[in-house]
């Protein structure tokens, strides 16, 4: 190693640790004023990486207060730094580093909520994608339709939670929060996705999330609407009701659908 | 881009933007709020920044590039930008005399080198590779310096226009920057904004500090969080009189005000740039 990529091995090692001590080899001056330099930079890393946080995760920000949130952003970044300047990414792993982190333990939900939130964020962040139109659905055979491979928008995602996450997320959406009427109890599924600029979280049965997830997995449509009328069977995978057509009418009328493959086209409608 | 003034767009104002016939002239986004690793970047900042852009001319300005490291550039981060850069084809493009990313690691802030013979080749072969990747001249901007690395071997000022000989690149002159450094180290800055070369200068910053004193020791910070201080206008005032109008960026990036409180400190940018437009061309 040079001695220049020791000077920044060793700038690097006392920010990722937090060091209150400057590495004072490193700079000029008496040691009061290096230790008033260094806390400047300290701080302005671990104070920008929690904004950075805080702005992905408005609503847990709000659930745990601002103090709080600061002190699980700082814990977070000692396990894990940004990798890239694309820092809008760094919320990557906050859900599940809020699923273990002892201080929240009571709030067994948040880390639910945490990666709702993010699902939202990379949703609003997500690539330009076009939505075939219901005339382009309207040109494929019937008879294609059983064995037709539906592409969806990445920017959509579809999520399952233990926890009423949704409608938990949903009621910090309003001005007057009013959660006397949420069963801690019953677990949601929940859609999200952006359409004309705007990003959509809403509550969905657990067939229809079966179904839409086994469509982004590369399922034919026979089959993920199978799969969603095993979960409408089965009380212990959700029950509930599921129609085709008002799913695909939801796909059609949120502009979801990117292609329709079929194993007879080599290539899809909409390329 | 023109010699006026122009303002750093933040989301909040992106509507009062579209608008907008007063002072703000031309508009200066981070490159990394809108940089993705996806070939069609798309979302609603995606979408105001088309619309801002046939209104205003544009600066794509970079703070995460990290051309201070003494490791190769982040290839992802350099195609990601390139690709902004292709799309939007803004008239300025400007990154920092600065690192923030080290083996993997990146720290979100503008960390400081020592400007030495190492580390200037080093800064030069980056931004050589930069310029080449994007097929145009960048500007690099003088940071705002809380300490002094120890080998330091040359001035900021000898660095940086060390830096212009060798790759062509221009500068991004940060007023406030200056007096922040100065400050923060003791040193004169009206001697340096005295000596810049006003030929390499693409563009000037201004922007707000906030002061920290602890244990008796005072510290300016550039926050970019308040008004254009009285001193920082006043070296403004003397770096315009000596080389003559340049763009000229209000930047405010923490506890953004209203759109009014940035159109103002545009208008006494734009006041110091007309009255220096108005006597021609004699001091460049």
């Amino acid at each position: 190693m040079s001695e220049m990529q020791s000077w920044h091995q060793d700038f690097a090692d006392a920010l990722v640790g937090g060091s209150r001590d400057a590495p004072s080899r490193l700079f000029g001056g008496t040691p009061e004023r290096v230790a008033a330099g260094w806390r400047v930079y300290r701080n302005n890393v671990a104070h920008s990486l929690a904004e950075v946080l805080r702005d992905s995760f408005p609503t847990v920000d709000t659930l745990v207060g601002s103090d709080f949130f600061r002190q699980a952003a700082h814990e977070f970044q000692k396990q894990a730094m940004p990798v890239s300047a694309m820092v809008w990414e760094y919320g990557h792993g906050f859900a599940d580093f809020l699923d273990h982190y002892s201080e929240v333990k009571s709030l067994p939900w948040l880390g639910d909520v945490a990666r709702l939130e993010f699902a939202r964020w990379q949703s609003y962040h997500g690539p330009a994608e076009d939505a075939l139109t219901p005339e382009h659905l309207q040109a494929i055979p019937p008879e294609r339709f059983s064995d037709a491979r539906f592409k969806l928008k990445t920017t959509l995602s579809v999520m399952s939670s233990d926890y009423p996450v949704v409608s938990i997320w949903m009621e910090h959406q309003e001005d007057s929060p009013d959660f006397s009427a949420i069963n801690l109890d019953v677990g949601e599924r929940g859609m999200t996705y952006r359409q004309a600029g705007s990003v959509y979280t809403r509550k969905i049965e657990p067939s229809l999330a079966r179904f839409l997830t086994a469509l982004q997995a590369g399922e034919v449509l026979t089959c993920a609407s199978q799969q969603a009328m095993e979960v409408c069977g089965d009380p212990d995978l959700g029950g509930g009701a599921f129609s085709l057509v008002g799913a695909l009418a939801l796909l059609v009328s949120s502009e979801l659908i990117t292609d329709v493959v079929t194993d007879a086209m080599e290539k899809g409608i909409g390329e | 881009m023109p010699a006026s003034a122009g303002i750093g767009a933040k989301s909040q104002h992106f509507e009062a933007l579209a608008c907008a016939s007063g002072p703000v002239k031309w508009i200066e986004v981070h490159a990394e709020n809108y940089m993705s690793r996806d070939v069609k970047p798309g979302g609603p900042h995606h979408s105001w920044l088309e619309r801002l852009r046939e209104q205003y001319p544009l600066s794509i300005h970079g703070v995460g590039l990290s051309l201070g490291s003494p490791e190769p550039l982040d290839p992802d981060h350099l195609d990601g930008l390139k690709r902004l850069v292709d799309i939007y084809q803004p008239a300025l493009v400007s990154e920092h005399l600065a690192w923030s990313r080290w083996q993997g690691k990146f720290f979100n802030d503008l960390l400081p080198i020592p400007y030495t013979a190492a580390s200037l080749e080093n800064f030069c072969d980056h931004v050589d590779q930069t310029q080449e990747v994007l097929g145009r001249q960048i500007l690099i901007e003088n940071p705002s310096a809380y300490l002094s690395p120890k080998d330091t071997e040359m001035s900021e000022l000898d660095f940086l226009s060390e830096l212009t000989r060798r790759t062509g690149c221009g500068l991004l002159f940060d007023v406030n920057n200056v007096y922040v450094s100065a400050k923060n180290s003791g040193t004169d800055a009206a001697a340096y904004i005295d000596a810049v070369p006003g030929a390499l200068i693409g563009e000037v910053h201004l922007a707000g500090f906030t002061r920290d004193v602890t244990d008796t020791i005072e510290i300016l910070i550039d926050t970019h969080g308040a008004l254009v201080h009285d001193d920082v206008w006043q070296l403004y005032n003397r770096l315009i009189e000596r080389v003559g109008a340049l763009p000229t960026l209000i930047e405010w990036d923490t506890d953004v005000p209203e759109f009014g409180v940035l159109e103002s400190e545009a208008g006494l940018a734009e006041r110091v740039l007309g009255f220096n437009r108005m006597l021609g061309s004699a001091h460049v």
